[in-house]
């Protein structure tokens, strides 16, 4: 059996193990495998020189550039596994919806994702996890973005979750110690707050950092509320009633920031919904993906600038911490 | 099998979770911690257990009691059980959670029992279970355990500096002078400098200024001047003067001064006759006196030290009586010393001196009564010096020392006007103010030269 027939058989009998009436997900989700099915098997005859290429010459692409180079049965296997994961919940179906659309992975690496899903079971756990090991071996290896050294970058976290990766990181014996201290240094002048934090890390892994377009601090607006920065950065609801820091900091001299990619999103241990990889049209950055519900507070929301860079320490930072609530 | 539910955007809904089942609940606390609960759509970087920390106090008692229960299971797991599957990053969030969850459950005791075997056990010995170990005692602390300092000093000694926060914020919540005494003790590490600084607003929130800067205090010439420094700086930002503890500062150094006096004192009196046989009969008499005057000049300097000065105060005291019996033996340099003893004694021990002292025929009935009428109205010096005499000046030297010490210790006016209260007939109005002033420490008693 063929790919194309069997992403037909499956859009005529559903596969074994669905029991219940197709979501309104679930519908796009069989339509992806069929289109997908379709594409590919329109052009069997360029895989193989396709599967030499990015063998010998390793650049940025997508996944159906590589995939088709695959061989059929190969390809099969990937969309299956990459359909069974996008039924669990959205933000697996945005992840699946995010890997056909990312176009700054290099081949390589594209490579290692459909070995590593390929060797996954048929479960969603274990290709999620086959996923996520690979996703972690490439992170911070998308293009460099195009914004000068001197650009202001910020990030918005809430008192708790920096207190608690303090903790974690070992600077202080309880998240509540890490918490008092952080409490404290709120509005205090910058030069005491880069001397105390001079080698602190400002983040675990990597960080995701947005910045001012026109130039100039990525937080001007000071009337913003936490609300609608948690929104336009596209931030997890979960802690929305909490307020927000703002930390904003200068990248080290040689430090490169790069375009996010579906490997910043889908190497963490809690995968990101509102992540969008940015088009193939995009030059110079990547774009965070604002809320997009209809509630007033969600209303005119701006997409920011968004790119990624390894964690900074706190002699990089370029203003004093601030807070800011929904008060 | 239930488990917590989405919206389209990645909104938990909370009600999902109050809806499973203990097991499932279980179930999905397991993988959430093990990195394995794709469903949530998180915040770049935010740690697995973050999402409980935050949902648990919106959910209902019984949930938060069923989460509690699990998290303790799971302890109970890896300390009695096997580790396997909680060594690395799932322990550590495991532990991590210990503040806010399990600090109000009734179980809080048994958790820290568990944990404390899990501390303890050989089998987490191996660097590969390192991780564990420290978050661990990291729940150890967050749950307020407070075993004796040692078991936190120990913890240092074995590990180094990277448990420095861990182990200074364990012995500041077992207790404050004991994190400042370790601190003041220790081999200095840039680490621990950073530590106590980062550690300080806590401290300040947890204990207030007055404590902290009563402990800081204590040891603040053991601390490397550049900690000095920023501590300085930090305690300007936090709104407490460092004034304060500069002054305090000062004042130790005052009573170093003193007690170097008074030994050198004691030694030049010990050498006195032989020097006296060999010098002029001026030049030696005056070195006696100039550092028994010098002596008295410093004494109010000393009485203004606060009681948070560390050192042997009242050996201090007894070098300083010593040196002035002894000088009480050379009539040249009698006078000195006697006057300024009685300058600062309570009146009670101004007449065992005085006994003693006419007795042993060191000063005269009239030297005596010149030098008491400085201090004394007519009637008290002609009291003091008409009571019976004591046969031995050696045995009146410990309730002089006692006086000295006491004085230092309880220095405020009511205790000494408790203490002295009709013990002597009195100006009453001469005697408070001299009491209470001198107990402000603002106007030294007068001595004459």
């Amino acid at each position: 059996m063929d790919f194309a027939q069997k992403a037909w058989k499956v859009v005529a009998y559903g596969q074994p193990a669905a029991t219940q009436a197709p979501s309104t997900h679930r519908f796009q989700q069989l339509q992806w495998q069929l289109k997908e099915a379709r594409r590919l098997a329109r052009q069997p005859s360029i895989s193989a020189t396709f599967n030499n290429m990015s063998k010998s010459v390793d650049r940025y692409c997508k996944l159906s550039d590589v995939l088709s180079g695959r061989p059929p049965r190969e390809r099969v296997l990937v969309v299956e596994k990459l359909g069974i994961l996008s039924d669990c919940s959205p933000t697996d179906y945005q992840a699946r919806i995010n890997f056909e659309n990312e176009c700054r992975l290099l081949g390589t690496t594209w490579e290692r994702l459909i070995d590593a899903i390929l060797e996954a079971d048929f479960e969603a756990r274990s290709i999620r996890s086959a996923i996520r090991a690979t996703m972690r071996a490439f992170i911070l290896q998308g293009p460099p973005t195009r914004t000068a050294s001197t650009t202001v970058l910020g990030r918005a976290i809430t008192l708790s979750a920096m207190a608690r990766s303090f903790a974690a990181d070992r600077y202080f014996g309880t998240p509540s110690a890490a918490h008092s201290h952080i409490r404290s240094m709120r509005n205090k002048p910058l030069s005491y707050l880069r001397k105390l934090w001079t080698d602190l890390r400002l983040g675990r892994y990597l960080m995701w950092s947005t910045f001012n377009k026109n130039g100039g601090r990525p937080f001007a607006d000071v009337d913003e509320s936490a609300q609608r920065v948690r929104g336009s950065l596209g931030l997890s609801r979960i802690d929305q009633d909490l307020p927000l820091l703002l930390l904003e900091y200068l990248l080290p001299l040689g430090e490169i920031a790069r375009f996010p990619t579906v490997c910043e999103a889908y190497s963490g241990d809690d995968w990101i919904y509102y992540f969008r990889p940015a088009s193939d049209l995009e030059e110079d950055h990547g774009w965070t993906l604002p809320w997009d519900d209809s509630a007033e507070q969600s209303a005119g929301l701006k997409r920011k600038p968004e790119l990624v860079h390894l964690p900074i320490k706190g002699k990089q930072l370029a203003a004093a911490l601030r807070e800011i609530s929904d008060e | 099998m239930s488990k917590p539910s989405y919206s389209q955007k990645g909104e938990l809904n909370r009600e999902s979770i109050e809806r499973m089942e203990p097991e499932e609940l279980r179930q999905w606390i397991f993988n959430r911690l093990h990195g394995d609960d794709p469903t949530f759509g998180g915040a770049p970087g935010d740690q697995p257990h973050y999402l409980l920390v935050v949902v648990y106090p919106h959910l209902k008692r019984t949930i938060r009691e069923d989460i509690e229960n699990i998290l303790i299971d799971f302890i109970h797991e890896i300390a009695c059980d096997s580790p396997t599957q909680w060594i690395g990053k799932a322990g550590g969030e495991l532990f991590l959670m210990a503040d806010p969850i399990l600090i109000n459950s009734p179980r809080k005791n048994y958790t820290i029992d568990l944990l404390l075997r899990i501390v303890a056990a050989e089998k987490f010995d191996g660097a590969e279970c390192e991780e564990l170990r420290f978050r661990a005692l990291q729940a150890l602390i967050a749950l307020d355990y407070h075993p004796s300092p040692n078991f936190w000093r120990d913890l240092y000694d074995k590990h180094g500096e990277s448990y420095a926060p861990l182990v200074l914020e364990g012995l500041a919540r077992t207790e404050l002078s004991a994190a400042f005494e370790w601190l003041g003790g220790v081999t200095w590490a840039e680490s621990l400098e950073r530590s106590l600084l980062f550690l300080m607003p806590n401290l300040l929130e947890r204990y207030g200024a007055g404590e902290v800067k009563k402990n800081l205090v204590k040891h603040w010439r053991n601390y490397p001047e550049s900690t000095q420094s920023a501590l300085e700086e930090l305690a300007q930002f936090e709104g407490f003067s460092i004034e304060d503890i500069a002054h305090s500062h000062t004042e130790e150094t005052w009573v170093d001064a003193f007690l170097t006096m008074a030994n050198l004192l004691n030694s030049y009196l010990a050498a006195y006759r032989e020097i006296k046989s060999k010098s002029g009969p001026e030049s030696y008499t005056e070195a006696a006196v100039r550092t028994i005057r010098t002596l008295g000049l410093i004494i109010p300097n000393v009485r203004s030290a606060s009681v948070g000065i560390s050192g042997d105060l009242e050996g201090m005291w007894e070098s300083y009586v010593e040196s002035l019996t002894s000088a009480l033996e050379y009539p040249e340099l009698a006078p000195e010393a006697y006057e300024q003893m009685i300058g600062q004694l309570p009146l009670s021990e101004v007449m065992e001196l005085t006994g003693a002292i006419l007795k042993r025929k060191y000063l005269e009935m009239s030297q005596c009564n010149k030098i008491l009428r400085h201090f004394y109205s007519a009637d008290e010096t002609e009291r003091i010096l008409n009571q019976s005499p004591e046969d031995n000046l050696l045995d009146i030297l410990p309730s002089i020392v006692a006086a000295f010490s006491g004085r230092l210790k309880s220095y405020d006016p009511a205790t000494l006007l408790i203490e002295e209260d009709e013990k002597v007939p009195r100006d009453l109005t001469s005697w408070t103010s001299g009491i209470l002033r001198e107990a402000a420490g603002a106007d030294p008693l007068p001595l004459s030269f």
